[in-house]
């Protein structure tokens, strides 16, 4: 972070070589509209454009990644305070852009990964959009962000408690909705 | 059941996406671009900080060595003649100077 406050343009590109797909991935997982690719891709160029230009703001009071991931979220929030996402989200509930029925390739060692391994793209993204949006933005905070409970906390504003018990929630919610074949 | 780890870890995978080549190119050209020139500025602010430094310093011997070269008492005879008439010895010698000869005689204990 010092090289890339020194205006080191190498320092820049291996910072984003570590976080452009997590990044990527979290966007892609909040993002609900008819034109999400756009938008992601959108999102994480305003992202990484922020995290370039205000490199200065960064105080090494906090780890850099959950200096990243509090700017990604804060985008990601304007984002949706910008448009009515409720009803997009709403209506891109019935919306998937990929029709195929594509089985994900899964380590077959119980029971439980057979059961997943059947589990097509479009069930699961049906299923995660299922979930309210607090609680996906934690489970992709949680799955994408390498972030620890306590700094998922700090940056949510959830308890630590909570975090957990949503975590656990939304396993069940998703489990059950795989069992649905990702019907809503 | 899987644990919450391991779930999610495939859920992860399952669902990690990747930016485009033209979003890594734009975000790498504007990285590029940005640093390039606020090393052109910084470098240019430390030329600017450099040449007023020099320029400074420069003013600063010019006006030892202007000051060092001045006598002390050229500037007090230049600037202000008319306090040196009030000396007591300069008074001394305007009178003296327009003694008599007979007076000039007397004093050098000619009788």
């Amino acid at each position: 972070m010092k090289l890339i406050q020194a205006n080191d343009n190498n320092a820049f590109e291996i910072l984003y070589s570590r976080y452009r797909i997590p990044v990527h991935s979290y966007l892609s997982g909040l993002v609900n509209s008819n034109t999400a690719d756009t938008i992601v891709e959108e999102l994480l160029q305003e992202t990484f454009i922020k995290v370039i230009t205000k490199n200065s703001t960064f105080k090494y009071e906090s780890k850099v990644k959950t200096w990243i991931w509090t700017i990604a979220k804060n985008t990601l929030h304007d984002y949706w305070r910008s448009v009515d996402h409720r009803i997009s989200q709403s209506l891109d509930s019935l919306h998937s852009e990929e029709s195929g029925e594509e089985l994900y390739a899964s380590p077959l060692d119980s029971q439980e990964d057979l059961f997943l391994s059947k589990v097509t793209k479009q069930q699961l993204d049906a299923c995660i959009k299922e979930l309210p949006e607090d609680q996906r933005e934690i489970v992709f905070l949680h799955i994408q962000s390498e972030l620890s409970n306590q700094e998922i906390s700090e940056l949510t504003g959830a308890s630590v408690g909570a975090i957990k018990s949503t975590l656990f929630r939304c396993k069940e919610k998703l489990t059950a909705c795989f069992k649905r074949g990702g019907h809503l | 059941m899987k644990t919450n780890n391991t779930f999610y870890s495939w859920i992860a995978l399952k669902t990690q996406t990747e930016p485009s080549s033209t979003a890594d190119k734009k975000i790498l050209a504007f990285s590029s671009q940005y640093f390039k020139k606020e090393e052109k500025s910084f470098f240019a602010l430390w030329k600017l900080t450099g040449a007023f430094a020099l320029t400074a310093a420069v003013v600063l011997v010019v006006l030892i060595n202007k000051n060092s070269s001045i006598q002390p008492g050229s500037a007090l005879m230049s600037e202000a003649p008319e306090m040196i008439l009030h000396y007591n010895d300069i008074e001394l010698m305007a009178d003296a100077s327009r003694l008599s000869d007979a007076d000039w005689a007397r004093i050098n204990g000619q009788k």
